[in-house]
């Protein structure tokens, strides 16, 4: 098979993991067709340094990997903006290659 | 007098306590001894698991009683109560926004399994017995304050919840309650319950002997958790800070004068006093932080664990044992 790669935006998301259920659903009423999940990512923002879950779930965070095309990515921009606006969070969008295989066509 | 020193003493120099000594200053001395994420969640699930199989076990031993009906009510009236107290005091005295009062309160309604449990390890080595009904109390006791909570939020300030674009009440109800330390203490309960004494046999040396072990180490975990929150308490402030201290004692006293008319024995006052007097920081925290964003979550942790959790292991327990045995 020929390198066919396709243009793609990447959307990366961490957010606190009390509101991943809600990235994901917004997420998947934007149509994408899967993301990628990291459990017990850390790190330091806005809010301080954010070391994770301990005996509460509070300080725990996640990050969520995505693979969509520019309207999709624009409709999650704007829906997690909002959303960290209360909560931890950062959002970064890029372009690039994907290699995967042509589902459409298998079917 | 003299033995509420004595008592005092035992107590600060447990290994319960002690461990979380050493976790407070290895945290402060920056040291790198940290529990794993996984691990302090693997802890926390197994030692809910052996208070409720306990607790289970001892119910089955007692029967449905009138008495553990009456002590269950007691309990969810203390669960609705306590956070009203609190809320007044932190909302006309301290001045303190709708959602912070609202949220803090749902903390103080709700329980510290872990107070109960270094209290309940207290009053075996001090050779106190205690009603097994205590730790049903204690899984009723969990989810009320957060209804509550949010009900005082929603009373007093409706527009701010609103605009906020809250998660509906029902959801984080349901969240509350499905909590996974929740569902496995009142899991557990009822496994206890129906298996009875002969459960005990089969599975007692792995959820019993070990207990007091793997409560040092969780304790361990929890000293540098409120070391690291007490760390804040500057931003927290004076008021907030009293409030961490008073709040527990509205509670305790609250909770001996019930333990009192339920009948109970010295060491079952005791606990319903630790119930009423500790603040929750494992279920509550990150369900009024999903009901309330507005709510700033620093100023609860820093009052539950940095301040009322250290002050109810080293001295409350023993103050509270001294009242009870007072007031029978």
């Amino acid at each position: 098979m020929p390198y066919d790669p396709k243009r793609m935006k990447k959307v990366e998301i961490v957010i606190e993991a009390v509101k991943l259920q809600q990235v994901l659903k917004i997420i998947d009423q934007a149509g994408a067709s899967g993301y990628t999940v990291h459990e017990s990512v850390t790190g330091r923002g806005h809010r301080g340094y954010r070391r994770g879950g301990g005996v509460s779930d509070l300080y725990a965070n996640a990050m969520i990997i995505t693979l969509v095309d520019e309207n999709a990515a624009v409709r999650i921009a704007e829906e997690v903006r909002d959303l960290i606006q209360d909560y931890a969070g950062v959002m970064m969008i890029s372009d690039v290659d994907v290699v995967w295989p042509d589902y459409d066509q298998d079917q | 007098m003299n033995e509420f020193i004595q008592q005092a003493t035992h107590n600060l120099l447990s290994p319960i306590i002690l461990f979380f000594v050493l976790g407070w200053i290895a945290s402060v001395l920056k040291s790198d001894l940290h529990l794993p994420e996984a691990m302090v969640r693997g802890i926390s699930y197994y030692l809910m698991a052996s208070i409720g199989l306990k607790g289970g076990m001892e119910l089955a031993h007692e029967g449905w009683t009138a008495s553990v009906i009456w002590a269950c009510l007691a309990a969810g009236f203390l669960g609705l109560f306590l956070p009203l107290i609190a809320f007044s005091l932190l909302r006309w005295l301290g001045r303190l926004s709708v959602v912070d009062a609202a949220a803090i309160s749902a903390h103080y309604g709700s329980v510290s399994a872990v107070t109960f449990l270094a209290a309940s390890a207290f009053l075996t080595r001090e050779g106190y017995e205690f009603e097994g009904y205590t730790i049903a109390m204690m899984a009723v006791m969990e989810s009320p304050a957060i209804a509550i909570g949010l009900l005082l939020a929603t009373f007093f300030d409706p527009s701010g919840r609103k605009a906020e674009g809250g998660t509906p009440a029902g959801e984080v109800l349901r969240e509350a309650l499905l909590n996974g330390s929740v569902v496995i203490l009142v899991g557990a309960l009822i496994i206890g319950a129906v298996t009875g004494e002969h459960g005990a046999e089969t599975v007692g040396p792995f959820f019993f002997d070990p207990f007091k072990g793997v409560l040092c180490l969780f304790l361990l975990h929890m000293g540098i958790e409120a070391a690291r929150r007490f760390a804040d308490f500057r931003q927290v402030g004076l008021f907030l800070t009293g409030f961490g201290i008073l709040m527990p004692l509205i509670g305790a006293a609250i909770g001996l004068a019930t333990g009192k008319l339920l009948g109970m024995s010295i060491g079952g006052t005791l606990l319903v006093a630790i119930l009423g007097a500790s603040a929750s920081y494992i279920a509550v925290p990150a369900a009024m932080h999903v009901a309330l964003p507005k709510a700033n979550p620093s100023y609860s942790m820093t009052l539950a664990l940095g301040i009322t959790f250290p002050f109810n292991v080293t001295i409350g327990i023993p103050l509270y044992l001294f009242l009870a045995k007072w007031i029978h």
